[in-house]
């Protein structure tokens, strides 16, 4: 499904700088609990970056303004929803990309927070969804 | 776009201009010089096309990844929630 996307001509794909960390951080894990060895996470990790610099994905600096609108989001949902930092901020980067000239379709693994992303007004798609 | 380093007197202006616009310097930056100069993270982009090391296939990163049991989505969801 997200070979699909990726593939569809003319559209662009965004993630956050966040995004970068986060799977840096997921990987290091995985060496950490010896589950990859530290030349597969220079190679995955290699790769991400040749990605990036073929702009197959454009990296997306997080923003003051994406902060506000986490804090805003967080205040407003998180009393009631499993929203968390991380989501709030990947969230606030999205919403800030949507135009109605240009709409984003959010993409993510994660159910809850593709529930909530479409709550806010985005087009959503969970690759990981039966 | 480079990074520009702003001194904090100058920084303090851009504040005062943004606040007495009621927008925000973000705000301000995009319409001074455009969203997508603005959003792209161009510094990074410069780090990664400036990485000289051989770059792996796809199938090789994938193969890596067929390694790890479960969803690596699932491990990326987990991990915030330790957050």
């Amino acid at each position: 499904m997200v070979d699909g996307l990726l593939a569809t001509v003319g559209s662009r794909h965004f993630i956050s700088r966040l995004a970068a960390v986060e799977l840096h951080s997921a990987l290091a894990k995985k060496v950490r609990t010896c589950q990859l060895t530290r030349a597969d996470f220079e190679l995955v990790t290699r790769r991400f970056r040749a990605d990036v610099a073929a702009k197959r994905f454009e990296v997306i600096r997080v923003l003051v303004s994406h902060f506000r609108t986490a804090e805003e989001l967080v205040r407003r949902l998180s009393l009631t929803n499993n929203l968390r930092t991380l989501d709030a901020l990947q969230l606030a980067v999205a919403l800030g990309l949507n135009d109605p000239a240009r709409p984003v379709t959010f993409v993510s693994a994660d159910r809850a927070l593709c529930a909530i992303a479409a709550s806010e007004g985005l087009t959503v798609v969970n690759p990981e969804a039966p | 776009m480079p990074t520009l380093t702003i001194p904090d007197a100058a920084y303090r202006e851009l504040a005062d201009l943004a606040r007495s616009q009621d927008t925000t310097i973000d705000a301000l930056a995009v319409r001074l010089l455009g969203a997508d100069s603005v959003a792209i993270d161009s510094d990074y982009h410069a780090e990664c096309e400036a990485d000289a090391t051989p770059v792996p296939t796809l199938a090789e990163a994938r193969a890596v990844a067929a390694k790890v049991p479960g969803s690596f989505a699932a491990d990326l969801i987990a991990e915030r929630e330790e957050r």
